[in-house]
């Protein structure tokens, strides 16, 4: 059983008095418990507008999103429909996505399904908070109190809360440095096996895709280009797209820019 | 090799509630002429606190220590308007986020000379030649057109070129790029590292590059200088830095890139395979 799957999702954007974009072209994506799959592409290639869709806060042109073997009812203005609850997301920016003015300890059970007693409440925010690997005691403090990646912690806790069944992350560690995106990563790997929940993990990076992802989808101009494994798909890339992502990709070599002046010479 | 900039001892201190914090502790660092020189570390390492007391833009009631001698000058000592005369003209400054460098009511055009017609005392019509070749450097196609552009009508790669030709406006010594290809795409980011390369190359400009991405500062940097708590924890040419890293912090910095963890894992799914 697929926990979430897309099936040939067109997204056009209208605008007034200019032509349509067609953001989304024809992408057909699932995501299985326990799996991470990877969606890889540069700014301008649909993959925002496809994640918009993939939780239900846009409907697609058309094609299908079916969240647990049901169709998944886009949100208008309201409250989100209760059997979208499973599927929660994380979004790239923490210090956006937190209340300054309230307790990460009461944060956190906002992704609640049903309001709980406060004796419920605090044992909830205490698991949730050990779950991401912060001390539980900080549950009084506020998120200015908390660096971005423990931020970002947190948003994955209040995430957790609705015991989601899959997870969305819109570039989840693009706004931390190298050591708190290696722990965050560590964190969601973890996560996904401990509580076979799927995930979906979208980012411009594909080293770190590699790093976390079973299967990666390059996406390309509104369309998955190439997929696969991600390790074969790193070592034996087919499309040319992905072949100037992966060369493109900075890495620790000797003499690199000595080589580079000699060639531009 | 003549040094350019020579940084001595070099302390920050900030103030809080309680007196002041030490967000540079202790950094000493040299830039070559014609050279780019790396500072990589974590976020709150120190490196943009050093980079911003070159310039004299640290927060207010910030002090100092040390010595920070450009070009034979201590510009610790300066006063802020003997300052303004070295920044944007012997030193220009590259960030990180080019819309937020660039005034988004302004064309290029007038971005680009304004700024050298302060410095240069040159006529308008003399600025404008200047600019169309300035952005010819940072190769934008149709310089023209693109002086009569406002900063949204470019994408994100071609607002950081738009940018790099403002700091080469008036031809200055030395750049400070702090985290200059990090709001941008790979594809994009390789561009933008070719072209500090080239300029460094062509003009002898030195370059001093902040970054965290270590791959990055391997493309990049001739030598490095790695920070860590506000000081200089390991510092050499680029490949010894990287390649051969003595200190443990810079291998643990390495052990924690993307590519580093992808091993890590495909080793891990190997041993479990042995088990198995």
């Amino acid at each position: 059983m697929k926990v979430l799957e897309i099936d040939d999702v067109h997204v056009t954007h209208h605008r007034r008095g200019q032509s349509d974009v067609r953001a989304v072209r024809g992408v057909s994506l699932s995501v299985a418990p326990g799996q991470v799959v990877g969606l890889v592409g540069e700014s301008g290639c649909g993959k925002s507008s496809l994640a918009r869709v993939a939780v239900g806060l846009d409907a697609p042109t058309s094609g299908t999103v079916m969240f647990e073997g049901a169709p998944l009812v886009p949100s208008r203005l309201t409250a989100r429909a209760k059997s979208a609850l499973g599927l929660q997301m994380v979004f790239q920016n923490p210090y956006a996505s937190l209340s300054p003015r309230r307790t990460i300890g009461s944060q956190v059970l906002d992704g609640l399904r049903s309001p709980v007693s406060r004796a419920e409440g605090e044992a909830e925010a205490i698991r949730l908070l050990e779950l991401v690997g912060l001390d539980p005691d900080s549950r009084r403090r506020y998120p200015n109190q908390f660096s971005g990646g423990q931020r970002q912690r947190l948003a994955i806790a209040r995430a957790l809360a609705a015991r989601p069944t899959l997870m969305i992350a819109d570039e989840p560690v693009t706004a931390l440095d190298a050591f708190s995106s290696a722990q965050i990563v560590k964190l969601l790997t973890g996560l996904v096996r401990e509580l076979d929940m799927g995930m979906l993990f979208i980012s411009h990076d594909l080293s770190l895709v590699r790093a976390i992802a079973d299967e990666t989808a390059v996406m390309y101009a509104g369309e998955i280009v190439e997929r696969g494994p991600s390790e074969k798909l790193w070592n034996e890339a087919q499309h040319d797209y992905t072949k100037t992502l992966i060369s493109a990709i900075p890495v620790i070599g000797p003499n690199q820019r000595k080589k580079r002046t000699a060639h531009a010479g | 090799m003549k040094p350019i900039l020579e940084i001595d001892a070099l302390r920050v201190s900030l103030p809080n509630a309680e007196g002041f914090t030490d967000v540079v502790k202790e950094a000493t660092l040299t830039v070559n002429e014609g050279e780019i020189v790396g500072l990589a570390g974590e976020s709150g390492s120190g490196k943009t606190m050093t980079s911003s007391a070159i310039l004299g833009i640290l927060p207010k009631g910030a002090r100092t220590s040390g010595t920070i001698t450009f070009e034979g000058t201590d510009l610790l000592s300066l006063s802020n308007s003997e300052l303004s005369r070295i920044r944007g003209s012997r030193i220009s400054m590259i960030f990180q986020d080019p819309s937020a460098a660039l005034h988004p009511l302004l064309t290029i055009g007038t971005q680009i000379t304004e700024h050298m017609r302060h410095h240069l005392k040159i006529g308008k019509r003399e600025a404008t030649e200047r600019a169309v070749m300035l952005l010819k450097q940072v190769q934008i196609a149709e310089p023209r057109k693109a002086l009569r552009s406002y900063p949204h009508q470019f994408s994100g790669g071609m607002r950081q070129r738009a940018a790099i030709a403002i700091a080469l406006a008036c031809e200055p010594r030395m750049l400070i790029a702090d985290e200059p290809t990090t709001a941008l795409d790979v594809t994009v980011q390789d561009g933008i590292l070719q072209l500090f390369n080239r300029l460094c190359d062509e003009t002898g400009v030195a370059v001093l590059f902040i970054t965290h991405d270590l791959g990055v500062l391997s493309t990049i940097a001739d030598r490095a200088y790695v920070f860590r708590d506000g000081a200089v924890v390991e510092s050499g040419d680029t490949d010894d830095v990287l390649l051969r890293p003595t200190h443990e912090y810079t291998q643990a910095l390495i052990a924690s890139r993307a590519q580093s963890l992808a091993q890590e894992r495909v080793g891990a799914e190997v041993q479990e395979g042995d088990h198995k």
